[in-house]
C-alpha cells in the first residue's frame, strides 16, 4: 500500500484492463449488485426500449474503478468517489480504468489526494469520467 | 415529463442488512479476487471484523431495498424503458461489513430538465449510518436520468 511520499501530483495508477463484459457478467453484477433492471440482462427489453442490446450497468464500470482504487490503496484511506456516466459499454467491451494524481492538499489535518478516474473501451469512447479523494 | 413536485420528497427510514453472500457474489461479478472480500479468515487477519464491503457494494444494495422511492419517481412519470444512470457520488465515513445493520434514510434532490425537456434529471440522496450506533457510514447522490427523445 502507497504512503504519501510516494504520491505526488502526476503519479499515475496502474491501470485496470478488464476482459471482455459478457453477459454472463451483466447476469452476475444484476444478482450481486441488486440491480435488475431488465436493460442490463434481457434483449427483449432493451430492444423494445430502442437499444440495439443489452449494455452494461454503469455501477459495473464504477465498481471497476474501486478495483483501481483498492488495488492501489487501502479501502479505508477512500474518502470520495464521484462519477458521471458520459457513454453506454457494450456487451463484448473491454473497459480500461485509468488515474492520475491530479491536486494534494496537505492543509488540511489529514492530507488528501485528488484522482482523476477515467474508463474508455478500445476503440477511444470514455464511458465515465470521475474523480477520487484519498488520504495517501 | 416528470412532476416537479418529486423534488424534496422523504421517505421513511429503512434498514439493509449486508450478508457474505451478497459480497461474494458482487465480488465475483467484477472479477475482484482479493481475499478481503471474499474469506472471512483473510478479511479478520487484515482488522476486518469479517468480509469487507467493495467500495461501490452499497450504491446498489440502499438502492435495492429502497423501493418507495423507486416507486415514488415512476408513478411521478419516471418512465424505466428511458432510465439511464447520470452520476454517482459516494462519501466514505466508515467501511461497511458483512454482518452489519445499516440505516438509510433516502430523499429526493432536485428534479430538473436539459435540453427543452429532451433530458429530464432526478436527484436521489441516501444516508447511510450504522444501525446499532447511529455511526455514519457513506453518503450517497445517485442522478437519474430519463431520456425523453433521441437525444
Amino acid at each position: 500500500m502507497h504512503t504519501a511520499a510516494a504520491i505526488e501530483v502526476g503519479t499515475t495508477l496502474p491501470a485496470l484492463e478488464l476482459p471482455a463484459i459478457s453477459r454472463t457478467t451483466l447476469a452476475l453484477f444484476a444478482g450481486g449488485s441488486g440491480d435488475h433492471n431488465p436493460i442490463h440482462i434481457d434483449t427483449d427489453f432493451a430492444r423494445d426500449a430502442g437499444m440495439p442490446d443489452v449494455f452494461a450497468h454503469g455501477m459495473l464500470s464504477m465498481a471497476y474503478l474501486g478495483r483501481l482504487l483498492t488495488g492501489w490503496v487501502d479501502q479505508r484511506q477512500i474518502r470520495s468517489i464521484t462519477v458521471r456516466f458520459a457513454a453506454v459499454t457494450p456487451v463484448g467491451a473491454r473497459p480500461r480504468c485509468e488515474g492520475t494524481v491530479t491536486a494534494i492538499d496537505t492543509t488540511t489535518p489529514i492530507p488528501t489526494a485528488t484522482i482523476e478516474l477515467t474508463v474508455h473501451l478500445p476503440d477511444g469512447t470514455t464511458t465515465l469520467h470521475g474523480t477520487a479523494v484519498i488520504n495517501p | 415529463m416528470i412532476d416537479r413536485q418529486l423534488a424534496g420528497t422523504k421517505f421513511p427510514d429503512y434498514n439493509i442488512g449486508v450478508e457474505r453472500s451478497q459480497i461474494r457474489l458482487f465480488a465475483k461479478a467484477i472479477g475482484e479476487t482479493d481475499p478481503r472480500y471474499l474469506d472471512v479468515y483473510a478479511a479478520r487477519g487484515q482488522g476486518h471484523p469479517d468480509l469487507l464491503a467493495p467500495p461501490t457494494f452499497l450504491v446498489g444494495l440502499a438502492a435495492t431495498e429502497n423501493t418507495d422511492a423507486m416507486a415514488a419517481i415512476f408513478k411521478a412519470g419516471g418512465d424505466l424503458r428511458r432510465l439511464l444512470h447520470g452520476e454517482q457520488a459516494v462519501n466514505y465515513f466508515r467501511d461497511a461489513h458483512a454482518g452489519d445493520e445499516l440505516r438509510c434514510a433516502a430523499r429526493i434532490g432536485q428534479v430538473y430538465d436539459k435540453r427543452d425537456g429532451e433530458l429530464e434529471f432526478v436527484e436521489l440522496q441516501t444516508d447511510v449510518t450504522d444501525a446499532a450506533n447511529g455511526q455514519r457510514v457513506v453518503s450517497m447522490t445517485s442522478v437519474l436520468v430519463f431520456k425523453n427523445r433521441q437525444v
